[in-house]
């Protein structure tokens, strides 16, 4: 059985880059981002609280210019270097990685190829689960000049000041995403739904439900997504089995609340 | 997708927080009324008390504008009385003596004698006509006993002038004591027109009840014949002639010989349309003793000349 939300909710599923919403904020970061890439730079620290859309951006980087310059993402964290080691030689050569014995030998195998070839830009999401070890040996990657890495990590307070320790002698350039305005919460999913052509929606929500929205989820694109996907959700049941109390125009607040409730977002 | 059970439960719980979000509310609601009310009735309380203490302020400084007002009154009637009796002094030395012989009987018969030579300026100056009265010839001097406080006393205390002879005026004086004046009260009593005073009704402004109150009570609080007096007097002025004549009353059962308590009482019985009384009250009074003042209101009271 199918209702007329059913389609609208899995507009706010996480994960589609060509869904990407251009706010003001990540307009301006992604500006950034692609400049940084053009300057000689050996390591870029991109951070933000999570939600932000910092991998969305990324993404969106990786998806713009993967076929204009040498531009590797790794969206998932490695805990291995050897793993690590691989994945890159793969990504660069297009080809199986031979085995290696260790950093320096995939190191002068790499530069050997690279010989006359401009540099490797590597886009590293989640950068704050790698081993330390390995942040090390990548710093010493980039020291070659054929390697220039962008580490993305979140920002919470305690990661942020591991993230500096760790970064704050080798990084030339920071660049951070800060949460969403509100009203960068009413244009994300006014452009969300414009995108998806549901016209009809739009008309649903007023700026009492996008000042909600800002109070539970501070204006983390990440949680507003959730909370979208569960009111179509509780919208879809309703609108199968009690049409009658979902009729009005406008959309009743108590649903955003139930939504809220159902993830936790509000303490009963 | 939701099922039923998920959705009545995740409802149940709105349910709560809703219940939870207002009762907030209200607790908040009324934590700020009480805390307001509080606060307006301290406010109510504050003004309060500074009106009262001002209303205070007010009436005492009244009181004391009052106090100041007839002290002052007192201090001008004194001095006038002062002068008065510096005339009358004066008019004393220059006349010496005027010597009037009372008749206690009615009658025309009169004589004509020559007034006693013991003073050496009364020879110089005039003889006294002297009015003798056929059978029974007194000579009395109006002597004022304490001029500096005529209110305190009355101009119509009567001494005994010095007769002819000496031994004969100890006679006299052995014989026939000197004419007490009678209380209004019994005058009125034996002319028999007494009239039952009402109770007046009190028809004056704020002031004026302040002066009478005040009046009042250092009346009670002295029970001298002053207040009395100026009680009269103020309702004579503020057209409470019954209570006028009632304090009149009362000042001349302190002192009956007091001419003004003779004088207020003359003046409210004529307001009050009882002209016959007051001439012989005035009358009774004056035929036992001299006052100007009194036979002067007399006069006027006779030609029927009332006004003040």
């Amino acid at each position: 059985m199918t209702s007329n939300y059913t389609e609208i909710k899995n507009i706010f599923v996480d994960g589609e880059v060509f869904d990407y919403v251009n706010l003001d904020k990540s307009a301006y970061a992604y500006e950034r981002l692609v400049q940084t890439l053009d300057k000689p730079l050996k390591l870029i620290l991109f951070f933000g609280k999570p939600g932000t859309g910092k991998t969305f951006l990324l993404q969106k980087i990786y998806n713009d210019y993967k076929d204009k310059k040498n531009v590797i993402f790794f969206p998932r964290p490695f805990f291995e270097e050897s793993e690590f080691l691989e994945a890159l030689y793969k990504d660069i050569f297009k080809e199986e990685p031979p085995k290696f014995s260790g950093y320096n030998e995939f190191l002068s195998t790499a530069t050997k190829k690279l010989e006359g070839k401009t540099s490797i830009t590597v886009l590293i999401d989640e950068a704050q689960l790698y081993p330390q070890e390995l942040i090390e040996k990548i710093r010493l990657m980039s020291d070659s000049r054929k390697f220039k890495f962008l580490f993305t990590v979140h920002k919470t307070e305690k990661e942020d000041v591991l993230a500096k320790d760790y970064f704050q002698t080798r990084i030339w350039e920071t660049i951070e995403l800060h949460n969403s305005s509100l009203k960068e919460i009413k244009t994300y999913i006014e452009k969300k739904i414009l995108f998806h052509n549901k016209f009809e929606y739009l008309s649903l929500f007023k700026d009492t439900h996008y000042k909600f929205l800002m109070k539970v989820t501070d204006g983390n694109l990440r949680t507003i997504n959730k909370l979208m996907y569960k009111l179509f959700e509780i919208l879809e049941y309703y609108d199968i089995n009690k049409p009658s109390q979902i009729n009005g125009k406008t959309l009743k607040i108590k649903y955003m609340e139930m939504a809220a409730i159902n993830l936790g977002m509000i303490n009963v | 997708m939701f099922n039923a059970e998920d959705i009545i439960e995740l409802e149940k719980k709105w349910f709560k927080y809703k219940v939870k979000q207002k009762i907030k509310f209200y607790i908040i609601l009324i934590i700020s009324t009480i805390i307001l009310t509080y606060i307006g009735y301290q406010t109510f309380e504050l003004k309060q008390t500074t009106q009262h203490k001002k209303e205070n302020k007010k009436n005492i400084e009244k009181e004391v504008k009052i106090k100041k007002q007839k002290f002052k009154a007192i201090n001008t009637k004194k001095k006038i009385i002062n002068e008065q009796n510096n005339s009358k002094n004066t008019i004393n030395i220059e006349q010496n003596t005027t010597v009037n012989i009372v008749n206690s009987q009615i009658s025309n018969k009169s004589v004509l004698k020559e007034s006693n030579n013991t003073k050496k300026t009364v020879q110089k100056k005039q003889n006294m006509v002297i009015k003798k009265e056929n059978l029974k010839p007194y000579y009395f001097k109006l002597v004022p006993t304490d001029q500096g406080s005529e209110l305190f006393s009355s101009n119509g205390f009567l001494k005994l002038n010095l007769p002819f002879k000496k031994e004969e005026v100890k006679e006299r004086v052995m014989i026939k004591e000197i004419p007490i004046v009678q209380p209004i009260r019994k005058i009125e009593a034996a002319v028999e027109k007494q009239t039952i005073i009402k109770k007046p009704k009190i028809s004056i402004d704020m002031q004026e009840v302040d002066t009478i109150s005040y009046l009042k009570d250092k009346y009670y609080s002295t029970s001298s014949i002053v207040f009395a007096l100026m009680l009269a007097e103020e309702y004579y002025y503020v057209k409470n002639y019954e209570d006028a004549l009632k304090w009149s009353l009362t000042a001349n059962d302190i002192d009956p010989q007091n001419t003004k308590s003779w004088y207020w009482f003359a003046k409210s019985k004529v307001k009050l349309n009882k002209k016959e009384d007051a001439i012989k009250a005035l009358k009774a009074y004056l035929s036992n003793n001299n006052s100007k003042r009194l036979s002067t209101l007399l006069n006027k009271i006779e030609l029927g000349d009332t006004d003040d």
